[in-house]
């Protein structure tokens, strides 16, 4: 097929304002939801059979999986980490399937499709994040944790103090990571599988509710991983394909991009989304810290026996990550020399069917027809699956565990009431998640996603890093780094270009740049040190002779509790 | 854990080895990721004309798109040495560590 000639190169003026916002939402489906606002209902997709023939198959597989996980979810430890008993290879492949979300495979490829090659620093900060979370967090967590990094930063501070603060900040991440992805996911399904947006976000939720509350971790670690395994497959056959397409000449595939993209060789350059230096570094500060501070990525990392499979398993989950990454770039700039003005994929305006997300969908069809088309669209809903499991156990954990057992029981609690707690909390996020995935239904949610990414750069990454890392933390400090984070994440957000200027209409923001981590992240490292440093109390000069015996766990693991097996 | 096993550990030959090759490791490692992550980001937030340089020359293919290839290499390579190899190394210390320890509570 060969429609270069009747190609129109014309973007519509709302398919790439989606995109625009879509990029600034990259790390949540939340913005895909932008894209399908502007597209019209009769922009649903056509029914298609082996899309739903394949998801019932992942849902009937993934069920039998959780009745399986629930006989064998007895004990708090076992709800939260599968009892440490996950092998490194195969938490590599769930971490990968719990941080691979629809955004990854939808958003960057739109990303560039939009805005060329800006779209790629992404993939860069995301692959400067992972060897960092790697080197530096993934033993320490292990060795000084047991189900959340709350356990980690209130190691030899006051969990009285700590816990409420840290889970609070946490349980921010979580929920508005969570509404994103569900409003994202709602018209994502209602227009691949062309199921009413409250259908949808129901079913969604009760999936999600059914793998959690029943199968724990274990259920969550499978679904996952199993998602895993179909995204990177499907990823890959449609890369060759591609290739195919182009007789395996990479070098033909941007050559063709740019004499097909509106911005011709500008979208080659740099500048066309981060358009000053600071947002470039903003960009990076979010990624970095973001990925660091994320609670549910960091929860699988207890999933295993020891320190060392936890360094495995972030390995292995940082090598399916970046070829999954170079899939996308490859595909992203595929897309642009496939679809760009393809008449089969836009209207009659120019404006492309489905919404600017739809960009890998298009070019999975262009290659694969109908078949692989309905593979893709039942792994981008069984993405959406895994993300929100893992979501909603990490939001669980940190209720029960850190909230009702740290805080209001204050530890006396028995393991059959915080099980019971945990559950109720599951429950909990699915009416939350139903809730406000209706009442956000129409509106812009871009900056609910990138607030989460904020908080967990500024609120939660900082302490984790210093808590892991410096003798002189105490508790005091601790608060006062989550709170300035926290605070500064937030105000930043609202007086930003994303609510000002994108919901409240006005000319101007406040703060001009999209992330406020440039500014929130180095003022919560410096309010943690400053109220450490000044905090002259008894119990402060206790924390820091505690940092002897958090380091020697830390570097060794003696003492840690022993896994169980699956 | 007790005060004097505390200031024993900390005194332990194998564990003053184990902490500082751990250290070492992590700090060349967290700077080679850096030192790429960096000039990547400094290049394309300060000098973007470099960014966009045609690699090879003529071609439609631009610095940017390599880059982002050699920091995802880089992210693979880094983390395949400090897991696999250094990691092992480290992982058999501390083996011995926690055996020396054993044996002097017994």
């Amino acid at each position: 097929m060969n429609n270069n000639d009747s190609r129109q190169v014309t973007f519509d003026s709302r398919s790439k304002l989606g995109s625009y916002l879509i990029f600034i939402g990259f790390l949540s489906a939340s913005s895909l939801s932008v894209a399908a606002e502007s597209a019209p209902a009769a922009d649903t997709q056509p029914i298609n059979l082996s899309a739903i023939a394949i998801f019932a198959a992942f849902v009937a597989v993934t069920m039998a999986i959780t009745y399986w996980a629930a006989k064998r979810t007895t004990s708090n430890s076992d709800f939260y980490t599968a009892g440490g008993g996950i092998p490194a290879w195969q938490n590599g492949i769930a971490i990968s399937g719990d941080f691979l979300s629809a955004a990854t495979l939808l958003g960057i490829t739109s990303g560039i499709y939009a805005m060329g090659v800006d779209g790629l620093t992404i993939i860069i900060g995301t692959l400067g994040a992972w060897p960092i979370v790697l080197f530096l967090v993934a033993e320490r967590l292990r060795n000084l944790g047991r189900f959340t990094f709350i356990d980690v930063v209130s190691f030899r501070l006051s969990a009285a103090s700590i816990r409420p603060l840290a889970a609070v900040a946490s349980l921010f991440v979580l929920i508005f990571y969570l509404i994103a992805q569900l409003v994202g996911a709602g018209k994502l399904i209602q227009l691949l599988f062309g199921l009413d947006y409250i259908t949808a976000i129901i079913s969604v939720s009760l999936l999600m509710v059914i793998y959690v509350a029943f199968g724990g971790m274990l259920a969550a670690t499978w679904v996952q991983f199993i998602k895993a395994v179909l995204l990177v497959t499907g990823g890959t056959v449609l890369c060759f394909l591609l290739l195919k397409h182009f007789d395996f000449s990479i070098g033909r595939i941007f050559t063709e991009a740019i004499q097909l993209h509106p911005l011709r060789e500008e979208m080659m350059d740099a500048g066309i989304w981060l358009k000053d230096p600071i947002s470039v570094l903003s960009v990076g500060v979010t990624l970095v810290f973001g990925f660091i501070g994320l609670p549910h990525i960091l929860m699988r990392l207890f999933t295993v026996k020891d320190a060392a499979d936890s360094r495995k398993s972030a390995f292995y989950a940082i090598s399916i990550i970046g070829y999954f990454q170079l899939l996308i770039l490859l595909i992203g700039f595929g897309a642009v020399a496939l679809i760009v003005g393809n008449s089969n994929y836009h209207d009659a305006s120019g404006a492309m069917i489905g919404g600017g997300n739809m960009v890998v969908l298009h070019i999975t069809h262009f290659l694969g027809g109908d078949f692989l088309l309905g593979f893709i669209a039942a792994v981008t809903f069984a993405t959406i699956l895994a993300v929100v499991a893992g979501l909603t156990i990490s939001a669980a954990a940190t209720i029960a565990h850190d909230l009702y057992a740290g805080v209001i029981a204050k530890g006396r609690t028995s393991e059959r009431s915080e099980m019971r707690v945990s559950r109720l909390s599951v429950i909990g996020m699915g009416l939350i998640a139903v809730v406000f995935g209706i009442i956000f239904e129409h509106q812009n949610v871009v900056f609910i996603s990138n607030l989460a990414m904020a908080i967990a750069a500024s609120a939660n990454a900082p302490v984790l890093l210093m808590a892991m890392y410096w003798r002189g933390l105490t508790t005091r400090g601790a608060c006062a780094g989550i709170l300035v984070g926290l605070v500064l994440s937030v105000l930043f957000i609202v007086l930003g270009p994303q609510v000002m200027v994108d919901i409240m209409g006005m000319e101007k923001a406040f703060y001009p740049y999209t992330y406020p981590t440039v500014v929130s992240v180095p003022m919560a490292f410096l309010a943690i040190w400053y109220f450490s440093k000044t905090d002259t109390s008894q119990s402060a000069a206790a924390e820091r002779r505690a940092y002897d015996e958090q380091f020697i766990v830390s570097e060794t693991g003696i003492g840690i509790s022993k896994a169980s097996s699956h | 854990m007790q005060t004097d096993q505390i200031a024993r550990i900390n005194n332990n030959r194998s564990f003053l080895l184990l902490t500082r090759k751990r250290k070492q490791t992590k700090i060349v490692m967290v700077s080679l990721t850096m030192l790429v992550f960096l000039l990547i980001h400094i290049g394309w937030a300060f000098f973007p004309a470099l960014i966009n340089l045609r690699v090879p020359e003529n071609s439609a293919i631009s610095l940017g798109v390599w880059l982002t290839v050699v920091m995802i290499l880089t992210a693979i390579v880094l983390s395949g040495y400090y897991s696999l190899v250094s990691g092992s190394k480290l992982d058999a210390l501390n083996r011995q560590l926690i055996d020396e320890l054993k044996h002097e509570q017994q």
